[in-house]
């Protein structure tokens, strides 16, 4: 306060201590103190400009949303310079508050312009969050589309599997059938004593037969002839060719004579049971491969016989 | 800083009257001396702050306006005219500041654009994924 002397005196008055006397000190003062508020107000250019300046930001749309704290103290400044040009100061100092009030509005463009961009910068990295999201969302539908796929291929491979599996167990039950005929032809030809030769199935029809030297079938071998007529009536796809054995005894033109009249008595037997002759063929072996020793009585009962053998089919291939 | 003050104040406080009238005269608040520590230290920090590399590449001319002012700034105050170091020093204070943001608004705006450029190619490529 003290010093005001000084700074109102200069430039425009003379250093304060050469003032004498309480007169003079005042009425300096008083008409200093008159320059300085009754300074005419005329228009200040760089008033002028700032007021322009700050008409112009405010029609910014960046800075009237991002910067309004910054346009109220532009405005501010403004004021504060129009008061000082209206109370007449110092052309100086109006032009100070005028440039101070421009640069206040040069910070209220730049903050809008920041702000706006950060606003940008923001909305970006929203809008990527949401991007990245979509992709990741995109992706995982994708890999979903995928696994939906795999899961139909897989099904569709299931249901695949699955008629194969019914196909499978078709074929299991027609194998089941089939080995049930098997089973069954097994059990029957089981019951007639069959086996299994590279010939074929045969059956021997032995035991009581024949008479030694007869061709005429025993009642004690009926039982077999009519077993086996049988087994040809329930499988009347099969062909057979009876053959007939002697024992040794007797010349081997003989025995050959009565092994053919042998089988031709049983082929007979099977034909009068009701058996097509057509499957039916017979033949005589002689004497050849016994099937005991000739020496004694019952071996050679067991080589007086008859043997039913059967031509394969595809289904005897089932058993070995 | 206050060369006139010591033979001022002597004088001063010889005429209590002097005091009366130097109160009426501070009150009108037309000439209030300017206190230059607080503003010329204000100023210089303003300067220095805005004068880190970033703002001198992308607001040089603001810069240099600045830091021009402030040296004006401390040749007035050598040259005992205060009032004058005052208004420069708020001035510079100012000016250091537009600087600074004018130096802000760039980088935000360059960041915008990358931003938005990143986004443009996530849209894209969103849309490439969602083409097939």
């Amino acid at each position: 306060m003290l010093n005001t002397t000084s700074t109102l005196s200069s430039p425009t008055l003379g250093h304060p201590s050469s003032l004498r006397g309480p007169l003079l000190c005042s009425t300096l003062a008083l008409a200093a103190l008159l320059m300085a508020c009754e300074t005419v107000p005329d228009r200040n250019a760089r008033l002028e400009d700032a007021r322009t300046e700050l008409a112009a930001a405010r029609n910014d749309a960046q800075v009237q949303r991002h910067a309004a704290e910054e346009m109220r103290a532009a405005s501010a400044a403004l004021e504060r310079a129009d008061a000082a040009r209206n109370a007449g100061a110092a052309s100086a100092d109006v032009d100070h508050l005028a440039y101070l009030a421009s640069r206040r509005v040069d910070l209220a463009r730049e903050t809008g312009s920041a702000r706006a961009a950060e606003a940008v910068v923001e909305g970006a990295r929203t809008e990527r969050d949401r991007l990245r999201l979509a992709l990741r969302t995109a992706e995982a539908d994708e890999a979903q589309r995928r696994l939906a796929s795999a899961q139909q291929q897989s099904q569709a491979q299931a249901a695949a599997l699955a008629q194969a599996g019914r196909d499978a167990a078709s074929d299991r039950a027609a194998l089941a059938r089939g080995d049930a005929r098997v089973d069954d032809l097994e059990a029957q030809l089981k019951a007639l004593n069959a086996r299994r030769t590279e010939r074929g199935i045969v059956v021997t029809l032995g035991d009581m037969l024949f008479d030694s030297g007869k061709d005429r079938v025993l009642a004690s071998g009926a039982a077999s002839v009519s077993n086996l007529a049988e087994f040809m009536r329930r499988n009347p796809t099969r062909r057979a060719t009876v053959e007939g054995y002697t024992d040794s005894q007797g010349s081997d033109s003989a025995n050959q004579s009565l092994s053919e009249r042998r089988a031709q008595a049983v082929r007979t037997m099977l034909v009068g049971m009701g058996i097509d002759g057509q499957r039916l063929s017979a033949m005589g072996h002689g004497e050849a491969d016994p099937v005991a020793s000739n020496d004694n009585a019952a071996g050679r009962r067991s080589n007086r016989r008859v043997e039913i053998v059967f031509a394969g089919e595809a289904g005897d291939l089932l058993r070995p | 800083m206050r060369p006139v003050r010591p033979s001022l104040l002597p004088g001063a406080s010889a005429r209590p009257w002097l005091w009366a009238l130097a109160l009426a005269a501070g009150l009108s608040a037309c000439a209030t001396p300017p206190d230059t520590d607080v503003p010329m230290a204000v100023a210089a920090a303003a300067v220095q702050r805005a004068s880190a590399t970033a703002t001198a590449e992308l607001a040089p001319a603001e810069l240099r306006r600045a830091t021009g002012k402030l040296a004006d700034a401390r040749a007035a105050l050598a040259a005992g005219d205060f009032a004058q170091a005052l208004r420069l020093a708020e001035q510079a204070t100012l000016d250091a500041q537009v600087a600074e943001l004018h130096a802000q608004a760039q980088r935000s705006r360059l960041a915008a654009q990358e931003s938005e450029a990143a986004a443009r190619a996530l849209r894209e490529e969103l849309n490439r994924k969602a083409a097939p």
